[in-house]
Parts: structure tokens; sequence; C-alpha cells
């Protein structure tokens, strides 16, 4: 497991993603953007079938427990999809729904089942 | 549609003994007005076989099919229960999915209004929401609109008709005439399709009399051979006929366990209504579905299921393959010549020929096609003439 990058340049954060094969990667994102995209422009496969309009979830990821509660909870229509996404659990997210901030840099997710 | 007085004479005609009847008028299969009746009186009243249950096999598996005018998906949910809907978004009416697959949600690419593969509308997205302002709009009444979907020897059958009785009781004794075969276990080897420019009837028409066997194929059968076909006896809504000389009798691999001796050595015909084939054989199953896509312009479905100790069989997929390619063969050639006689019933001087009494099952489809389009004018205009 890599640490993740100190970022200098305050624009960017950096993120640890788990893929569903066991690897963890490190990916450095601008801010403001959603945590779907940047996983879907790296080499993780991702599914991400609607395109990031909270529609499919397939872009399913766990985020870690220390982390969930950084987050700002999910809306009805996120909670909806969160209800039929493939073994959901209390750490479910949508990617697609995390919007990248500074105080989410060194956020950890692990891809969800079916979401490759 | 109303019927004139030579139309009427000619559906009577088809009415007698298939000893002294004429087979059915062009119109039935060259108007438009007759086509738009089957498909109202008969495609949305009964039960229609949509494929196998195999094709559903893993929780989030679909596929669509088109019943008539509608478009139809087959889904089997995340809870592993298999529904059928109208294949269509409750927002504005889109088609939502294509072909087959596996998903976690339905989503219309329009404007991703998007469904629960148990038919409820999920969600509507957008920030904000863009269903602010629609006054009482409740997600809970916009779910995909249900069909009746039931089951019976691993097929799928789907009705758009609220009185239909149950599938079970529909088929009347059909489960237990092929129970030796245990359909519901066997899995598909090989599946084709066909769009063929000819009224649906004509095919089934085909398919269901071995009298051009012996002409149309005699590559393959001679028509010295008599193939002595049996008619049964039908509890339910079909026909079959038995032949151990059939043109598809072909047995190289080890028949299946509980065959009876005439099955072992023999195989059925089977019509079920309204656009199924089903052949039993002793060492496999095939089964046709006829979709009509227009008066004259339909879709053959084929599909060769085996038993899965068959298909463990060493050889079977050398043997399977010869099966496939004779079996296609003998199609192609039918595939090739019925547009004749989709052509021969454009014809407005043509009148209607005799049926062979090999031919009864033929017969009994113009029949039933006659009862459901037109007995009741039928039977009124016979009330008027009393």
């Amino acid at each position: 497991v890599k640490e993740a990058a100190v970022v200098e340049d305050a624009q960017e954060v950096v993120v640890q993603v788990h893929t569903r094969s066991g690897r963890s990667v490190s990916l450095t994102a601008r801010l403001g953007r959603r945590l779907m995209e940047v996983i879907r422009d790296s080499e993780i496969p991702v599914k991400a079938e609607c395109g990031g309009v909270c529609a499919c979830a397939t872009c399913h990821v766990y985020v870690a427990p220390d982390w969930i509660s950084r987050l700002s909870p999910p809306d009805e229509n996120e909670a909806a999809l969160l209800d039929v996404a493939e073994e959901s659990t209390q750490q479910s997210r949508l990617s697609c729904q995390i919007r990248l901030t500074e105080a989410l840099d060194g956020l950890q997710v692990t891809m969800a089942p079916g979401s490759n | 549609m109303s019927i004139n007085e030579t139309l009427r004479a000619q559906l009577r005609a088809n009415k007698r003994p298939v000893t002294q009847a004429s087979v059915l008028p062009a119109h039935c299969y060259s108007s438009q007005d007759w086509y738009q009746d089957e498909i109202e009186k008969i495609f949305m009243k009964e039960w229609i076989c949509v494929g196998r249950e195999s094709q559903v096999a893993r929780n989030g598996d679909y596929f669509t099919i088109e019943i008539g005018r509608e478009p139809v998906v087959v889904a089997r949910d995340h809870k592993n229960v298999i529904h059928a809907f109208l294949n269509v978004c409750r927002h504005r009416a889109s088609k939502i999915v294509e072909g087959s697959g596996n998903a976690r949600t339905f989503v219309c690419k329009y404007h991703c209004w998007t469904y629960n593969l148990d038919g409820d509308l999920l969600v509507v997205p957008g920030q904000p929401s863009p269903m602010i302002g629609a006054e009482d709009f409740d997600r809970k009444m916009y779910g995909l609109i249900p069909l009746r979907i039931e089951g019976w020897g691993g097929f799928l059958f789907v009705s758009f008709s609220e009185e239909v009785t149950p599938l079970m009781e529909w088929l009347g004794d059909l489960p237990k005439f092929l129970e030796n075969y245990r359909l519901h276990e066997m899995v598909v080897g090989h599946e084709l399709s066909y769009d063929v420019p000819v009224n649906w009837k004509l095919f089934v028409e085909n398919t269901m009399e071995s009298y051009h066997a012996g002409f149309l194929h005699n590559k393959f059968l001679s028509p010295d051979v008599d193939q002595a076909w049996k008619f049964l006896e039908a509890g339910g809504p079909y026909e079959a006929m038995y032949s151990d000389k059939s043109i598809m009798n072909f047995g190289n691999l080890p028949p299946a366990d509980r065959l009876n001796e005439k099955q072992k050595t023999g195989l059925y015909h089977v019509w079920l209504h309204p656009n199924t084939t089903i052949h039993v054989t002793s060492t496999y199953m095939t089964y046709r579905r006829y979709i009509p896509r227009g008066v004259n312009q339909m879709t053959i479905m084929y599909a060769w299921c085996f038993l899965p100790e068959t298909i463990a069989h060493p050889d079977f997929e050398t043997i399977a393959e010869n099966y496939y390619k004779r079996s296609v063969d003998i199609l192609s050639e039918d595939i090739a010549f019925i547009p004749k006689v989709q052509e021969g019933l454009s014809s407005s001087r043509w009148r209607p020929g005799r049926y062979s009494p090999t031919e009864a099952i033929v017969h009994k489809l113009g029949n039933y096609i006659v009862d459901r389009v037109a007995g009741d004018q039928l039977a009124a205009a016979a009330a008027d003439q009393r």
C-alpha cells in the first residue's frame, strides 16, 4: 500500500482507491471534481453506466470508516439507489455523488461489487 | 373489420371438416385489418411464449421481446423474482432497454428516469429536482407497467390479458403429455433467428405439416417415404402429431432416460397457440417462436435444448453441430421458399385450394384463426339468416 502523496498544490487532492482485484492506487484530482470521473479517467475499471447522474448504482464504492462521516449524507435519490446497489453496506456511497473538497484530501475508498 | 359475403363464405368453407374444408383465403395473410385483429384478438388475449427461464438465470438478467406492437422486458430482480413489464418509460414513452443483459436498474436514457428491476420508479435524477412544481407527483404511481408472467417446462409465458386463466390451467394436459421429456431441466445449446418477409402463419403452417418435406426438402427425405403421421387428440391449447420416420428424426445421442418406447423411436411436433412450435425427440427438443412484425413480416426464433447429461456426453459438440447444420439446411430451404407463397397471396384472383388430410394441423390453425378473429361476426351473420 502506497502512502498518499503530499499535495503541495492546494487545488488538488489525493484519493486512495482500492480496486476489486486488491490493488491500491493513489489518484490526484482537481478540487470540485466528482470522484467517479476521477476513477473513470484512471486505469481503474468502473462501469458508471449512467455517466454520473445518480441513476444506475454502478459506480458504487465503500468509503473507509474514518471517512464516511466526513461526507455530506446521501440525498433521497442516492439513498434510493444505495438500497438496490449490490452488497450495499453502511459504508456504501455512489462515487458520482462525492464531490472532492479540501476536507476530503486523503479519502480512502474501495470499489464495491458490481462497479466494474 | 367488416367481412363481406365472399369472405364470409370462404371463412365458413375453412370451418368444414378437414376432408371437405378449403384453405384460408388470401385476405387472412395480406389484409392489414385482418392482421390488426389477430394482434388484438389473439396476441393480446393468450399466453405468449417469450423464451426460456435460463435467459434470466442470474439476478439482474433481462431480455426484451415484442408482442404485436408492445415492447416487453422480462427481468429477474435482485430478490430472485421474475417479472415482465412494458418496456416503455412512464415519463414520455421512450423504449427503455434493448436486447439482453444484466442490470442493477433500468435507466431510460432520455431523462434518466430510473426503475428498480421490480418495476418501481426509483429516481428522477437532477439537481434541483426537475419534478419540483409538478403537482401531486408521486413516483410510486409511475412504476413500469407490469404484465402477467408464468412458467412451465422451463418456458416463460407473458399475457396482456387479465381474463386468461392461470398458465397451468390454460395449458390443459400438455404438461402431462410431455412430462417424460423433462423439458424444465433442458438448457439451450444453440439458437438462431431470421427475419422472413412473410405473414407469421405461413411459417407455423410450414412447420406443422410434413407433406412438403419429401418435395421441397427432397435432398433430405425421399417422397417415397411414408412418414405416417398420427394426429393426437389434444386436451389443451395445442395440436400434436407423431411420426417415427420424420425428416427431423436424427438421434445419434443417447435418448433421455424416462421415455417410453414410442417416445424413444419417434418424435412429436407440437403447435402451441398461437405462435410457438415445439419438437420433442428422444435426444433433444427444439422450439420456435414466430414473431409477427407486420402483415407480411416476421422473425423466427429457433432454439435447440438438451438435458444436462446429454450435453455431458463426450461427443456432444460434434454430434450437436451436425444436428444444427442439418436443421438449418432444411430451414434455409423453407426461408427461401415461403416468400413465394406470400407473393402468390397478394393475388386478387386466386381462390382457396383444399387441404390434404396430412395437413390436419394447418386446418386446425385456420379454424383457430377464423374463430378468434371472425367467430362473432360469422355467428351474428348466421343468426341474421335464420
